[in-house]
């Protein structure tokens, strides 16, 4: 039955089930305890108490006592601060207390819990003395072992009680046991300057406690920790080095005379660059003291590109003869990149890519050994060369660049198939270029967390270019993802309590929450929904269907836009680009910002859509016994759509307003959404139009006297017009002239599938319409007799006014059709032929996979058309329709 | 230059780096999650600096008796910080937590084909207590060495003697 309630994501079902047994017998251990677990899965932390001290009374075993602790802890962490500090964390530490008393603390858990929730109380002198009480081999990790809770668990209690001379004494005395932790550094130089800041000195009581309380004393314990790393002939650690520039950047930034007695930034790098240079990590450790040169970079990088001797004249001898030297070579270029010497000429990034290109392609004769599952040594210089060219493309618009970027990267995979820095950005650059690298063999082979995290490099570039069928399973799968996540982890906050992992069960809870708010996750749910609209669709009664299924509430809005968290993973491409060029926080905000924007676009979109259909095709007034009630829910339903409306139309005035230009971020940033072609393409003005029809159809069948059938005929005039502007865009050409060449117009395929979304909405507005309109449709037989001739007069017009409407919704269908129709693609891509262009032998393969993309596009897409243009056709009037 | 730290769930929300690399899996979050609850002392990670993801590693205790032992369920290095003897402090602090819980020995599952690690394992004295067919499924099978180091508490070193013959993997415990 547990089981059973758990799929169908009913635990409140459980705990119901369980408390009935426990009532017919309530000294049951095992019902007790499955009671408990019940109540863990709905989160009912009182609850959890309750029983769990019930429990420990029918069986007095540490574990239920302690379950009841930490779900009062539980409790405090979900309580306002108030609640939590007068109530709940005194009863958890008086609970813990008379255990400690009694003496009965069992294992680490228990000993954990106590220090945090004396911690969450803020008495770190009480966790400390707790602490101190202790035996170092309470906890699991050996003494002057890196994982040292107890002597780390001190020192950080200290540093919080702003206790520095100890604290800095326990970091001390750990880095010289582990010299590679850089927490640790990091903590002895807060504890340090702390120190200097109040002019410490020992005094009688401290004289023993052996702390580093002047600059002078860091000094010392740096350069010695250097000096026994130089000591040692191999294996050097990195840690000393780092902290000896660290020191030196924190003195710099306190403009402390000290830095002087250090050596130099430039000495510092070089010696760093010498030591580590070879390591792939070199550098990212370095990159952020790069700045600390200052004047001296040029010096700086030519030493190191001189200590390297591949500046011969002749081309052999500027190539790396082995992979370290390589390496090197290639983190000095990192290194040039990342302080602004990549900001070349045109023509001389080029030239420089072009050498780069060259010595990737030599070099992967030095990795003719490696496994498939390596990556090539050389692979960074192929990315170093994408990277300038992507610059040089942002800057001129050249797009032969950006194929040429394809072709090497393309390249590039083939010999180093594991790189997923080379699919990453062959994705990238392929949507820029409308293809989606999925369809065309790069697999990004996402998994689980991975939807949540990189999924943006799926589902955007699939929609943009009209790859439903790929849109589609990848919305799909990811949702699977979603939906199993809530039960799933429910179940492993159950085995935290179970394994009395404590700590566990908050970290738990709120990754439980941070994936139930994801954006993606909210973002894929009405995505799927649209996709299904689209796809699902051919007729009225399938629409009805698929909408209904979707249960959607129109009225009130389900996203809680406040609680959206950004779970995306934009950090995971490679970038050496300088500080300023980097994705900034404030880019990523935007870029959260304008993603929630397109969620509250499609959100609003597809209320309005639920709303419009759940309009009651009854007569407002009279009549009917039964309308009453029919007749409240009309005039709601109503009012919603037309609130829908006002607030899409509010919303797409904004997105105008706020979207004059196409978005770009950094090269290694997230995707800009389709906000700019939804706005340039007029798909709004035409949707909003769409949705005023609906509210027409609704008022004229009933008529009400609120509006009039040259309100529809107005209508039907905008429409046309804004039907004008869509095809206009559609029709503008996959090949257009830019920068004096044929340039592959991306957006043109864009405002085609944005176009096809529109018609698919407009179908299923139409659809409404018609069905609202059926009762005054002059079917024989039914006719009403008491129908005025002015009533009926005026019926007939507005059904022919609303044939009118359907044919030119034929006729936009039959023009996007021809607009995206094979022969036209096919010629078109003729035309821009780059078997032409000098590198044409990289292109060709490249350019084969492009029109492979373009012709799934364009195929999908005309498949969508016909599927609407077959719901067009079913909702013409009964006459034109084929007998039975 | 390295913090090492307990892994946690938030850590998943960025492994990607680490996770891309194909001979590294991404599991389901019950499996993660399964390790974080039941033992949150074996799943460390170790974090760069600018806050890279290092690597990672994930293991287990079990057995009874003299089977008591630890478990090296996953180990994982991103590309960027291989060649550090990242790979070796993990082991060495998977051993030590070994050793503070009494157990007799670590073992762990290698691919066969995969000498790096084979190799590496071997400098770290582990040795092939013996060999699991077709373990790994996929096109082909292949099999894994069952790789053991003994700890002090197994005097005498008995887990760590070689087995002659192969085994089945319905065979393992």
């Amino acid at each position: 039955m547990t089981m059973c309630y758990r799929e169908l994501k009913r635990p409140e079902m459980i705990a119901e089930a369980y408390e009935k047994a426990v009532k017919k017998e309530p000294g049951n251990e095992e019902l007790l305890s499955h009671l408990f677990m019940a109540y863990v899965r709905c989160g009912n932390y009182t609850k959890q108490q309750q029983t769990a001290m019930a429990l420990y009374k029918v069986a007095p075993k540490n574990p239920y006592y302690f379950w009841a602790v930490m779900s009062i802890v539980m409790q405090a962490h979900m309580s306002d601060s108030k609640l939590s500090c007068t109530m709940y964390l005194p009863l958890a530490e008086r609970m813990i207390a008379k255990m400690v008393k009694e003496n009965k603390l069992e294992g680490e858990a228990e000993l954990k819990l106590y220090i945090m929730v004396l911690e969450k109380s803020g008495k770190r002198q009480q966790a400390l003395d707790f602490v101190n009480g202790l035996l170092e081999a309470s906890f699991l990790g050996t003494p002057g072992s890196r994982w040292n809770f107890y002597l780390t668990k001190k020192a950080e209690l200290l540093l919080r009680m702003e206790r520095y001379s100890e604290s800095n004494a326990i970091y001390r005395q750990l880095l010289l046991d582990d010299p590679d932790q850089w927490q640790y550094y990091q903590d002895y130089f807060t504890s340090m300057f702390a120190l200097v800041d109040i002019n410490w000195t020992p005094d009688e009581t401290t004289q023993s406690v052996s702390c580093d309380y002047t600059v002078e004393l860091a000094l010392v314990f740096i350069e010695q920790g250097i000096a026994r790393e130089e000591a040692k002939s191999s294996k050097k650690l990195r840690g000393p080095y780092l902290a000896c520039l660290e020191l030196l950047q924190l003195l710099l930034k306190r403009n402390h005379s000290a830095a002087s007695r250090l050596a130099s930034p430039l000495e510092q790098i070089k010696q760093y660059f010498t030591i580590f240079g070879d390591k792939n990590c070199c550098f990212s450790d370095i990159s952020n003291y790069l700045y600390m040169l200052e004047s001296e970079t040029d010096k700086f990088l030519a030493d190191i590109l001189t200590s390297l001797g591949l500046n011969g004249e002749n081309t052999e001898d500027m190539l790396a003869k082995e992979p370290k030297i390589m390496q090197r070579h290639v983190c000095y270029l990192a290194v040039s990149r990342r302080l602004g010497k990549h900001c070349l000429s045109h023509q001389e990034k080029l030239r420089l890519a072009e050498e780069l290109i060259h010595r990737h392609r030599e070099g992967l004769t030095l990795g003719t050994d490696l496994l498939t599952t390596d990556l090539q040594y050389s692979d960074n210089y192929c990315l170093l060369a994408v990277h300038l060219l992507y610059d040089a493309w942002c800057e001129s618009g050249d797009q032969l660049l950006l194929w040429t970027i394809c072709a090497l990267l393309e390249s590039a995979l083939k010999s180093s198939p594991s790189n997923f820095h080379i699919k990453l950005l062959l994705t990238k650059i392929y949507s820029y270029l409308g293809i989606y690298g999925p369809s065309v063999g790069i697999k990004l082979e996402l998994r689980h967390i991975q939807f949540d995290t990189l999924g943006y490099m799926c589902f955007h570039p699939a929609l943009k270019v009209g790859h439903y069928s790929a849109w589609k399973s990848v919305l799909t799968e990811a949702l699977l993802f979603f939906s199993t996540n809530f039960k799933d982890t429910s179940e492993y906050i159950i085995s935290a309590y179970k394994y009395g992992s404590f700590t566990k069960v908050y970290e738990f809870v709120q990754f439980r929450q941070r994936l139930n708010d994801s954006l993606q996750f909210a973002l894929l749910n009405v995505e799927k929904n649209i996709c299904d609209l689209i796809l699902e669709t051919s007729n009225h009664q399938s629409a009805e269907k698929v909408l209904t299924s979707m249960d959607i509430d129109p009225i009130i809005d389900e996203c809680k836009w406040e609680d959206l968290r950004d779970n995306r993973d934009l950090d995971v491409m490679l970038t050496w680009d300088p500080p300023h060029s980097c994705l900034t926080h404030e880019q990523r905000h935007l870029s959260f910002t304008e993603q929630k924007q397109w969620l509250r676009l499609r959100n609003l979109t597809v209320r309005a859509l639920t709303a419009a259909m759940l309009l009651p095709a009854l007569p407002l007034s009279h009549e009917s016994t039964t309308s009453q009630a029919v007749n409240g829910g009309g005039t709601n339903m109503c009012d919603a759509l037309l609130s829908l409306h006002d607030q899409l139309k509010q919303h797409v005035e904004e997105l105008e307003t706020e979207h004059t230009c196409e978005r770009r971020y950094s090269l290694q940033g997230p995707f800009c959404t389709l906000i700019y072609p939804f706005v340039t393409g007029r798909h709004g003005a035409l949707l909003l139009q769409f949705l005023r029809v609906v509210q027409c159809c609704f008022f004229l069948q009933d008529d009400t006297g609120k509006l009039e059938t040259s309100d529809l005929q107005m209508l039907t005039l905008e429409i046309d017009e804004s039907m004008k502007l869509v095809i206009g865009r559609v029709s503008e050409g996959i090949i257009v002239e830019g920068n004096g060449q044929q340039q592959f117009s991306a957006s043109t395929l864009t405002q085609a599938v944005l176009a096809v979304e529109t018609l698919s909405h407009g179908c299923l507005l139409l659809g409404v319409c018609d069905k609202l309109l059926q009762p005054l449709r002059p079917v024989t037989g039914r006719k009403k007799s008491k129908k005025k001739e002015e009533t009926v007069q005026q019926a007939t017009q507005l059904l022919s006014e609303f044939s009118s409407l359907l044919v030119r919704m034929e006729t936009f269908a039959q023009e996007l059709l021809n607009a995206v129709s094979a022969d036209a693609i096919s010629m078109e891509m003729q035309q821009l032929n780059l078997k032409t262009t000098p590198s044409s032998d990289m292109i060709e393969d490249v350019w084969k996979k492009a029109q492979f993309s373009y012709s799934l596009s364009y195929k999908q897409i005309r498949d969508v058309i016909e599927t609407k243009r077959k719901y067009l056709a079913s909702l013409k009037p009964q006459s034109s329709k084929q007998p039975h | 230059m390295t913090t090492l730290r307990p892994f946690t769930c938030d850590d998943m929300f960025r492994f990607n780096n680490v996770n891309l690399d194909p001979l590294t899996e991404t599991y389901g979050l019950s499996f993660y999650m399964q390790y974080l609850a039941h033992w949150p002392e074996y799943f460390l990670l170790a974090e760069a600096p600018n806050e890279d993801i290092m690597g990672y590693i994930m293991g287990k205790s079990e057995g009874h008796g003299e089977k008591w032992h630890g478990h090296v369920t996953a180990l994982t290095v991103a590309p960027e910080y291989r060649r550090l003897g990242l790979a070796a402090t993990f082991m060495s602090a998977l051993e030590e937590i070994s050793e503070k819980k009494r157990a007799y020995f670590v073992d762990l599952f290698v691919r066969v084909s995969n000498k790096v690690a084979v190799d590496m394992y071997k400098q770290l004295g582990y040795s092939v207590y013996r060999r699991v067919l077709e373990y790994y499924s996929g096109d082909p099978d292949e099999d894994a060495f069952d790789m053991r180091k003994a700890l002090s508490m197994d005097t005498e070193g008995k887990s760590v003697i070689a087995l002659q013959h192969p085994v089945r993997p319905e065979d393992v415990e």
